[in-house]
């Protein structure tokens, strides 16, 4: 072996003084070095790039009934690039739901959901509710006829819980429909990808806590 | 992620193959961060909403009797706009595209069938949209806003030219 390089041993330096090792590695064990084992990391790929994507988003969006659809548009046309980034927001979004539904069929073909992994595995529920709502959440941003009528719709179905319902359509969508855009926007941004860091890190905490499942 | 081998060790083969896949990465990245300098563009620059129109020669106040009109294009050659002149002696023109739906509205002197009493005003034959011909005002029918006006500029050979918008922005298609 040649003589380690300036960013190999600058490398070496950061380890050894972050102790990062135990965390940035793992062993991964022969059968799931396969494509099907990697639809989890990439549904996280994804909310990382809609993460990224959504700041730059809410730096132009404007939560108000009378602006939204105005500002959505101006994004779209008048901002360089904005079309780009809104459209990136858009298809991961999608590619994130539906990535999540594989990595579940994944976990759930394989048997990885079994003793000792099902808080693991309930806690990938909770993530794939939130995702859902996150989609449900984003979509009635732009404020649009179609939005409009998507809150109502979404508000008719979580009042029509028994008991609980008439509380959560309270909380949730306000009073009015200034009220609900501005809590649709905090769910959106705040809320939902808050809990969703927290579950996250849970979930990736118990895959390396219990190491990758066994093979088939 | 490291992915460490159960077997351990490391063959020396595997030198030249971490050196081609430093390069991949290296390579890869500087992929992904060119095109990003052009995106900063997303927070530092921002078109200006009004958008610039052309001066352009329309006609010459001779070649459109009184009472008459012409189509022409503007702002582009791709867009129609009608030119009127007035009973009253003044020279008018509006975007031909209807604020409605979009058809191409018309100024005819020789009246459509049907629409007889409409042959004094800028008549769209879509949907029976009627927009006056003196200010684009619309006095009937379903478009939701007036007829974009165009500003002209008439030099003293009588040439006309148009030269932006008076009033009745977003052309239809540009909102």
């Amino acid at each position: 072996m040649s003589k380690r390089s300036r960013l190999d041993r600058f490398w070496d330096w950061i380890v050894s003084r972050t102790k990062i090792e135990p965390f940035i590695t793992s062993h991964v064990p022969r059968h799931a070095l396969s494509p099907i084992y990697c639809l989890g990391g990439t549904t996280f790929l994804l909310f990382v790039v809609l993460a990224v994507t959504g700041v730059l988003l809410s730096m132009y969006y404007i939560p108000t009934p009378e602006s939204a659809f105005d500002s959505v548009r101006a994004i779209t046309k008048t901002v360089p690039y904005g079309w780009l980034i809104r459209s990136v927001h858009f298809y991961s979004a999608n590619g994130m739901l539906i990535l999540a539904v594989l990595h579940m069929l994944r976990v759930y073909y394989t048997g990885s959901y079994k003793a000792p992994r099902e808080l693991n595995w309930v806690a990938g529920v909770g993530l794939g509710l939130l995702t859902l709502f996150a989609g449900y959440t984003g979509y009635t941003l732009r404020w649009d006829q179609v939005a409009v009528g998507a809150s109502g719709i979404g508000k008719g179905i979580a009042t029509s819980i028994p008991y609980l319902g008439p509380l959560f359509g309270r909380v949730l969508w306000g009073t009015g429909s200034g009220d609900t855009l501005s809590r649709y926007t905090a769910s959106h941004m705040l809320l939902i990808p808050g809990v969703m860091i927290v579950l996250m890190a849970i979930h990736f905490w118990m895959v390396k806590r219990h190491g990758i499942s066994g093979p088939l | 992620m490291i992915i460490s081998s159960p077997q351990g060790g490391e063959r020396t083969s595997g030198s030249s193959r971490r050196r081609f896949l430093k390069a991949l990465i290296v390579f890869s990245g500087a992929l992904v961060l060119f095109p990003l300098q052009g995106l900063s563009a997303y927070l530092l620059e921002r078109k200006s909403g009004t958008t610039s129109y052309p001066r352009a020669k329309v006609s010459n106040n001779s070649e459109v009797p009184t009472g008459e009109s012409l189509v022409f294009t503007y702002p582009n050659k791709d867009r129609s706009a009608i030119l009127i002149h007035l009973a009253s002696g003044d020279f008018v023109a509006y975007d031909a595209v209807c604020t409605h739906l979009g058809c191409q509205i018309h100024f005819d002197k020789e009246p459509i069938k049907g629409w007889e009493n409409q042959k004094d005003n800028l008549f769209c034959a879509c949907h029976g949209a009627v927009f006056d011909p003196k200010n684009g005002a619309v006095l009937g029918g379903p478009p939701p806003r007036r007829m974009p006006k165009v500003k002209l500029e008439i030099d003293s050979n009588g040439d006309i030219y148009a030269n932006g918008y008076e009033s009745g922005l977003p052309l239809y298609g540009e909102e």
